[in-house]
């Protein structure tokens, strides 16, 4: 028989497979603080970690959704529908609990959507993603014709603005639901069925987890993390505006990405999308504080990108394979 | 479709004596296996010889070898009397060796014509010149009389048209000689009738053709001469007017079987699985029941449903109809995990693709069935670890921890960990498909042991097998399939590798 080299499991926490993420982190973090003395300061840190936390939500569920093998890339137009809806809602007068709840419930209903298709009909998730994200934002335009509508409750506002301790409520928002979801996909059972199933749905069907209703809970979790995004966003920018968070379906992607998951399933971790999500943001930030222009920043984005793939890629053997 | 002016037989073959093709002492190994050896046959102009064997006696091999998909260890192949050597598929073809697989290769979305000419459609100034590629296509699909439009999509044509296409695609390539494997597989009657008048008709003009086939039936009507393949040797060879169906079957499966099988048994008990008139895609009203301490061997040549046995009753495919009792009480199996809560175990045959999530650890796989039977919310790594290590060292399971994924596994130590994912749930019945497919001799009957242990403590295995001596040395009771429904049950003391490939034809 054969000796085979033997592999560690990449999926369920193991650093070696975070090591480019982090690199990349280090590197950054010391190249900033060297051009602006304003970088390595606790107020900027907590700024970046601030604006990182609307799609740093939904990152956490977009990283489930992709774990399991599918693809969700709605979750700009999701966000921005919970947007308008949080708008209209504090419009209308109601109070900011139930703001959020309306909300929320608005982005269970876009996660009920697209998983309907695709685990009752059975369709592509790309595809129907791929027409779910042009019919939510149809959505977010048509619930305010297309204006942009402000937000007057202050309490609702706080979430997005507020401080509690010092720290950016968005913030502590953000990281509570990293905990929440590395709790999830390390300690529970759902968790590891998650990974089954990214792995090879057909044996973990065998094996009796029910896989067509395990991806539509994803897909109800992913539209509820859209509803908290979103609120946060309105939040924020004490506003609804239909045409927000257009790229955030891909810096979710990309966070996914820079932290180790493969878009094939199986593959993956929620420190490691932390991780890419805190590469991202620190980049910009870095960026904007030396003023880089908006063009160079997505270039640079992009590059960034497709250079750490390159380098996980061929850290895996790829230039010694032939397909 | 397919019309042919004259009625053709047998007797139209030209069977000359001039020697067309000829392979000599050919050997092939794999790791573990030896496939082939020494095998010699050689083929007539104008002649239909048989190829005929058991499941893995080493008939696709030797198919390949000839087609040059695989080349020998040892021994030459000779084409109208000089020495050939195919390193690849495509010399063979260009040599004048068409072959006709099982499963067809085709495009579906893609035009007949485009199909036909796939690799060499055809040019006029750089641009895919569609006239010729059409009439090209429409003239010979006529050859073998079949009349298409070449601009439909394959997809849309049936299996037996698609054979034809193959077909027509090898005989434009002035085939010499024609592998024909299994080719009636999945034709009706009046398509197989078609099918040997072709057959037929091409040995009249001078094709030479081997074909494979497991229905005895067949063989009568359409070929000169039989080879019979046991175990990767030549073990007959017949002109078929001297062949009765009873001498081919004893020459196909006379075999010894040797202490691989440490069967002790135990004392049959009462009934605890049984099906009623099961139907899906693939049965056609399977009914059989299942006793405690006792190895139920279900048998079958391919495709004749006995495989899909497991899979209806774990709840994989769509029941369209009939019962499944479990205990006596009817069960409603919805899914696997209905399966699993009735105590049921299903080891599928596609380890791979079927039984274990490749990049996930043994640890993970091990546990996966238990977490769905009990779906607490929190995982429990104390008893992660006490289960899988427990079943490692039971199992003597060649890991090197717990933590490694089952991908670096050999096949055998694979099964293992699909077996201990479902020893573990304790089930009454334990449905194995194919469980030693792939798997080498020293764990094979490491598998064995188990199974017989199980049977031993009072619980039930439903054992689906191809293959025939792991089938007669360890079933307590026999149930044969043919076309989707029971052909026939037989007791161990009474079942004879004859009687059992007699009811697996349909007799």
């Amino acid at each position: 028989m054969v000796q085979t080299k033997i592999k560690r499991p990449s999926g369920l926490g193991n650093l070696s497979s975070l090591l480019t993420v982090i690199c990349a982190l280090v590197a950054e973090i010391i190249f900033f603080a060297f051009i602006n003395k304003n970088f390595l300061t606790m107020r900027n840190f907590l700024n970046i970690g601030l604006y990182a936390a609307i799609v740093g939500c939904v990152s956490c569920s977009v990283t489930f959704i992709n774990i399991s093998g599918m693809i969700d890339i709605s979750v700009g137009s999701q966000i921005a529908v919970v947007g308008m809806v949080a708008a209209l809602a504090a419009g209308a007068g109601f109070s900011w609990p139930v703001i959020v709840l309306i909300s929320l419930a608005t982005g269970v209903l876009c996660g009920a959507i697209n998983g309907f298709f695709i685990t009752v009909l059975k369709l592509n998730a790309f595809i129907t993603t791929i027409a779910t994200m042009q019919t939510f934002r149809g959505v977010a335009y048509l619930l305010s014709d297309g204006m942009s509508l402000t937000i007057p409750n202050t309490a609702f506002k706080f979430i997005g603005r507020g401080y509690v301790l010092g720290i950016p409520m968005s913030l502590l928002i953000m990281l509570i639901s990293y905990l929440m979801f590395h709790f999830l996909s390390k300690y529970t059972v759902f968790g590891r069925n998650i990974y089954m199933i990214g792995g090879n749905p057909q044996a973990s069907f065998l094996s009796g987890i029910r896989v067509n209703p395990l991806r539509f809970r994803l897909y109800l979790l992913n539209g509820f993390m859209a509803g908290v995004s979103g609120i946060l966003l309105a939040a924020q920018t004490g506003a609804g505006i239909p045409n927000a968070a257009a790229n955030y379906n891909m810096t979710a992607l990309s966070a996914v990405i820079l932290g180790g998951a493969a878009l094939t399933g199986g593959k993956g971790t929620i420190l490691g999308t932390f991780l890419g999500s805190m590469v991202l943001a620190v980049l910009q930030n870095g960026m904007n504080m030396m003023s880089v222009g908006a063009y160079w920043q997505d270039i640079i984005i992009g590059l960034v990108l497709i250079l750490s793939v390159s380098i996980d890629a061929v850290k895996g053997g790829s230039l010694k394979r032939k397909l | 479709m397919n019309q042919l002016n004259k009625e053709y037989s047998r007797a139209d073959h030209i069977a000359s004596d001039e020697v067309v093709m000829e392979a000599e002492g050919i050997s092939k190994s794999f790791p573990g296996v030896r496939a082939l050896s020494s095998v010699s046959v050689r083929i007539r102009r104008g002649e239909v010889v048989a190829l005929l064997g058991e499941n893995g006696a080493g008939k696709s091999t030797l198919i390949k070898v000839l087609s040059g998909v695989y080349q020998p260890d040892e021994g030459t192949i000779r084409l109208e009397g000089r020495e050939v050597r195919f390193a690849l598929p495509m010399e063979a073809r260009s040599a004048g060796i068409g072959v006709i697989h099982q499963e067809l290769n085709y495009v579906a979305s893609v035009s007949v014509a485009e199909n036909i000419y796939m690799g060499n459609i055809p040019k006029k100034h750089g641009l895919v010149d569609y006239k010729t590629m059409y009439a090209g296509a429409e003239q010979m699909m006529a050859q073998v009389g079949l009349h298409l439009d070449p601009r439909t999509a394959i997809g849309g044509c049936s299996v037996a048209q698609k054979q034809l296409i193959e077909i027509a695609k090898a005989v434009s390539n002035h085939v010499r000689v024609l592998i024909m494997d299994e080719p009636t597989s999945a034709l009706n009657d009046v398509e197989t009738k078609n099918l040997f008048q072709f057959i037929h008709k091409a040995a009249s003009e001078g094709v030479s053709i081997f074909y494979i086939s497991h229905k005895l039936d067949e063989l009568f009507e359409v070929a000169d001469r039989v080879v019979i393949i046991r175990d990767g040797c030549v073990t007959g060879e017949v002109m078929i007017r001297d062949a009765t169906k009873r001498m081919l079957i004893s020459r196909m499966v006379g075999r010894d079987l040797t202490d691989m099988y440490p069967k002790v048994g135990a004392p049959a008990e009462e009934t605890i699985l049984e099906v009623r008139d099961l139907k899906t895609s693939a049965l056609r009203g399977v009914s059989f029941t299942a006793r405690r301490g006792e190895i139920f061997g279900i048998y079958g040549l391919m495709g004749s449903g006995h495989q899909q046995i497991g899979s209806a009753i774990f709840g994989q495919d769509i029941l369209l109809g009939g019962e499944i009792l479990v205990r006596g009480k009817p069960v409603k199996i919805r899914g696997p995990k209905d399966a699993i809560r009735a105590g049921i175990a299903y080891v599928p045959a596609e380890r791979k693709t079927e039984g274990l999530v490749l990049n996930q650890s043994v640890a993970v796989n091990t546990m996966s069935a238990y977490y769905s039977k009990t779906h607490p919310f929190l995982l429990s790594p104390s008893r992660d670890r006490e289960v899988t290590g427990r079943w490692i060292r039971s199992l003597s399971t060649k890991t090197p921890s717990a933590q490694t994924l089952v991908e670096s596994l050999s096949g055998g130590n694979q099964q293992k960990v699909v077996l201990a994912k479902w020893l573990e749930l304790e089930p009454d019945v334990l449905i194995m498909n194919e469980p030693t497919r792939g798997i080498d001799v020293g764990a094979k009957s490491e598998i064995y042991k188990i199974l017989d242990g199980l049977v031993g403590e009072g619980k039930c295995v439903v054992l689906i097998t191809s293959e025939m001596p792991e089938l007669l040395a360890m079933a307590d009771r026999i149930m044969v399939m043919f076309e989707g429904r029971v052909s026939g049950f037989l007791e161990a003391g009474e079942a004879t590798q004859e009687s059992v490939v007699q009811y697996a034809i349909g007799g």
